[in-house]
């Protein structure tokens, strides 16, 4: 039985991101529409976990976008965009953490505090409990335990972009998870 | 060996984990943690840890924060992205790159596609009112141009359905009144006047010939007077009232409704609350991703102006909760806390607590505590909530308890009155209970005639006969069963025969016939024997099944005229129960990722079986096998089949597909028009339509469809 009825393309469906690159290269900003509602989903993401703030994860991504056009006249096509795009992101991410670490500021979404009076669904929001723990690690030992263990760099690339000793990237990773186990209540 | 005695150091568990290890190091601690629980639950915690943080999702890929990237571009912002000496990437992201770039195109796909243009059939007569905003209470003039077939009347009747601000939502408790007589005024004009009463705050009017028998309900939208207020602006109890009204009969009115709400009155917490019900109802999840981040700022405003007062309204406590469900669930917690400690007997509160006991039963399996619980919370609270009493009567028939089903049946029935039949049914499974489940029963049975004070405004008089056939032939079998059940068998087998002298149910058929066999009625046995070997879904059902099924012969030649009248039969009785149902044009479904299909060119000029179906419902994935045998069958036929899933098309929908051996033809609803257009909001659901893409017949019965193909081919 042949597929039924014809099948109508999508216009913009087709156009890969090396088309849709080329495009904003042209000056045609209706690619970087097309690729900010491809790429910027996942690039929050990224933005937020290393963060830990939604408004630093914004300003971040916005970054990205609007530093787009003129950057992709250096980007030279080996591998792939996303991936560029991953780290671009997550450097800007780690940027912003240092720019922050001076000026002192705590992310705005770590001073969330439990209400004293709702004790009776303990351990049912998970996300809550996680995200008040992740709040309590210093940007230093988040960094890498985000890099390795949600990015999936190694130690030798974190210690690369970090400026910090491959071994130190390990201790840091350690103390992360310890602290975390602590905050988290996993006696075991 | 004491190797597997001494604890590892936790970074050598930090690197296990990691899958950083040198290969002997690996072995010896994987030894260790075959034997120690302590250590096993810190790798074990890492690796939780490690999938839970990577799932946290960021903020939304809002259109406002497109909008910001391109205020800063249109302004010439420069920003130097850091892009030397670029870190190769990790090595599961290269892998991955392909599989995630195919992702983000469906997700683009979703948020590129225009809004759809909301749909209206088109009306055939045209009745204005004057004023068209009235005032509470105000007098109305109504101007009613008839089409030609109500047109040269001596008079015509104007039906309404009036709302005060207190009617719940839904329209079944609602009675219709004759709210004017229409009087001839020349050239297809008639005119009448009505007075609002004071309390109304909205209307609906339909127009109908003297004797109901054509009615013109403006394409089943119906036609409406909404109360204005002195700034004349429609109230907010007018709203609400509309929106109430249109619950279950338009969606996308309904949603319409709620946005004009929060354009007038966008300083409730409700206001919101019910705009993104409407929002998740009506635009999906696609345009949730967008919409959520305003919901965000908007509940976090609402919060920090109401938590730190310490006295609300059992509403605001409420809304605020509704609000938050599903927007921030840290929010979410804060104002159930607060609804449950400030507010416990309000609705919101009340349907909370029987919810947890709900949630108490299906954890630990103990009915008779959670009935005490019920019975409980009943004293506490009394019919605050609709849910308090569907939990309730749920919670009795899991306890199998017939004095508890006896005291919540009543309770339901006081609140949901039109659902007798139900509980009369549960009664007659339960020998204790039998002989009040067919006492009710009757009393329905006698009561079924619709008065015309609850007939549907857009329903004629003989639409609404058709409609409560229907009902008195589901009484009737449940009634017979009953009979049948507390040995009274003649009995039984006369009501049952009355419920099979219409309709088309094979399996009811086939079970009375098995009853009449046991009485000895062989001749009205084969009779019904016939109906079921004529339906195509009973495939395979030949003389030699009915002679194995009652015992007696029949020949050849008499048993096909037997089936071929029988399937004349089939074609009468299934046609009477047809509808009429014209879809919208331009209905478009994801067909695979990056292309969509209009639903018309898939079915034009073909007989079509639309399902609908969701693998996240247990009753719809149980019966996809079915489908799939049927959709073979069909398609040899000649018949389009075009089944719509709820959810995108995707790798993971692909896999589920060749895993299951499903071949027919998948199509996401990505715009939801389907849903619309079908107004459909469930799954399993199947739909018939003839040649001309009219749809026919509507169940949630595959094994009907067979059948229903037949009658129109």
């Amino acid at each position: 039985m042949p597929a039924l009825g014809p099948r109508i393309p999508f216009d913009s469906e087709r156009l890969d991101d090396a088309t849709l690159v080329e495009r904003l290269r042209n000056g045609d900003l209706r690619a970087l529409d097309d690729l900010f509602h491809r790429h910027a989903h996942s690039l929050l993401g990224v933005a937020y976990r290393l963060t830990g703030s939604a408004a630093d994860a914004e300003d971040v991504v916005q970054d990205v976008f609007v530093g787009l056009p003129v950057a992709l006249r250096r980007y030279a096509e080996r591998g792939s965009f996303a991936g560029w795009l991953r780290t671009v992101t997550v450097r800007l991410a780690l940027d912003r953490m240092r720019r922050r670490e001076r000026r002192r500021e705590i992310p705005l979404d770590s001073t969330v505090e439990r209400d004293a009076g709702d004790s009776s669904a303990a351990g049912a929001d998970v996300r809550w409990e996680l995200e008040r723990a992740l709040a309590t690690l210093p940007d230093a030992l988040r960094a890498v335990f985000m890099l390795k263990e949600v990015e999936g760099y190694s130690h030798a690339e974190i210690g690369q972009m970090l400026g910090i000793r491959r071994g130190t990237s390990e201790v840091r990773l350690h103390r992360a998870i310890r602290t975390l186990r602590r905050v988290l209540g996993d006696q075991g | 060996m004491i190797e597997g005695w001494i604890h590892p150091a936790e970074r050598a568990l930090t690197r296990f984990a990691t899958g950083e290890l040198e290969e002997t190091a690996r072995a010896r601690l994987a030894r260790h943690l075959a034997r120690c629980a302590r250590c096993r639950g810190r790798v074990a915690f890492q690796r939780d840890l490690k999938a839970a943080v990577g799932a946290l999702q960021g903020p939304p890929a809002s259109a406002a924060l497109l909008a910001r990237i391109h205020d800063r571009l249109s302004r010439e912002e420069r920003v130097i992205l850091p892009v030397a000496d670029a870190v190769a990437l990790p090595t599961w992201w290269r892998q991955r790159a392909a599989v995630a770039a195919l992702v983000a195109a469906g997700a683009a796909l979703w948020f590129l596609w225009p809004t759809a243009p909301l749909t209206a059939g088109d009306s055939l007569g045209e009745l204005t009112f004057s004023p068209a905003a009235p005032r509470a209470g105000e007098a109305v003039q109504v101007a009613y141009r008839a089409p030609t077939t109500l047109a040269g009347r001596d008079r015509l009747v104007l039906r309404a359905r009036y709302r005060t601000p207190r009617d719940e939502s839904y329209n079944s408790g609602l009675r219709q009144i004759v709210a004017a007589e229409l009087r001839p005024a020349g050239d297809r004009v008639f005119r009448a006047s009505l007075r609002l009463p004071d309390s109304v705050v909205y209307a609906v009017f339909a127009v109908e010939d003297a004797a109901g028998r054509i009615v013109d309900g403006n394409a089943h939208r119906l036609w409406e007077l909404i109360v204005h207020g002195r700034d004349g602006r429609p109230t907010l109890d007018a709203l609400e009232q509309r929106q109430h009204d249109l619950m279950g009969r338009n969606w996308e009115q309904g949603y319409e409704t709620a946005r004009q709400i929060a354009a007038l009155y966008p300083d409730r917490v409700a206001t919101w609350s019910q705009l993104l019900f409407y929002e998740k109802n009506v635009l999906g999840a696609s345009h949730m991703d967008s919409a959520l981040a305003g919901h965000r700022a908007r509940l976090k405003a609402f919060h920090d102006k109401l938590a730190p007062r310490a006295s609300l309204s059992a509403d605001d406590l409420g809304y605020m909760f509704w609000y938050a469900l599903g927007v921030d669930s840290l929010l979410e917690r804060y104002w159930k806390a607060r609804l449950a400690r400030e507010a416990p007997r309000s609705p919101f509160a009340a349907q909370n607590r029987a919810g947890d006991i709900w949630f108490r039963l299906w954890r630990d399996k103990d009915s008779l505590r959670a009935l005490a619980d019920m019975d409980r919370l009943w004293d506490d609270v009394g019919p605050a909530h609709g849910n308090v009493v569907n939990l309730g009567w749920r919670v009795a028939q899991v306890a199998r308890d017939s004095a508890a089903l006896l005291r919540w049946a009543s309770r339901y029935l006081s609140m949901n009155r039109g659902d007798s039949l139900w509980i009369a049914t549960v009664f007659t499974g339960y020998p204790t209970l039998r002989s009040e489940g067919m006492r009710l029963l009757r009393q329905q049975l006698r009561g079924l005639e619709t008065p015309n004070s609850t007939r549907a405004l857009e329903r004629t008089v003989d639409e609404q006969r058709v409609v409560d056939a229907a009902s008195a032939r589901q009484i009737l079998v449940a009634l017979g069963d009953a009979l049948v059940a507390n040995r009274q068998t003649t009995a039984g087998l006369d009501t049952l025969n009355l419920a099979v002298r219409e309709g088309w149910d094979v399996a009811l058929f086939r079970r009375v016939a098995q009853i009449q066999l046991s009485t000895g009625d062989t001749a009205g046995a084969v009779r019904l024997l016939g109906l079921v070997a004529a339906d195509p879904a009973t495939e395979g059902w030949s003389r030699d099944s009915v002679r194995r099924f009652t015992g007696t012969s029949i020949d050849s030649a008499a048993w096909e005229r037997l089936v071929q009248e029988s399937r004349g039969e089939m074609r009468r009785r299934l046609l009477d129960l047809a509808t009429r149902r014209h879809l919208p044009p331009d209905v478009r479904l994801e067909a695979a990722v990056g292309s969509a299909a209009r639903f018309d060119t898939l079915t034009r000029g073909r007989v079509t079986v639309v399902a609908f179906w969701s693998r996240y419902c247990g009753p719809s994935k149980d019966e996809l096998p079915a489908l799939e045998r049927m959709t073979a069958r069909l398609q040899r036929q000649g018949v389009a089949v075009v089944t719509i899933t709820d959810e995108r098309i995707s790798d993971d929908l692909r896999r589920f597909l060749t895993e299951q051996k499903l071949t027919f033809p998948v199509y996401a609803d990505a715009w939801r028009e389907a849903s619309r257009a079908f107004s459909q909001w469930g799954t399993p659901a199947y739909f018939v339509l003839d040649a001309d893409g009219v749809v026919r017949f509507q169940y949630r019965d595959l094994d009907r469809v067979p059948a229903e193909v037949a009658a129109l081919q």
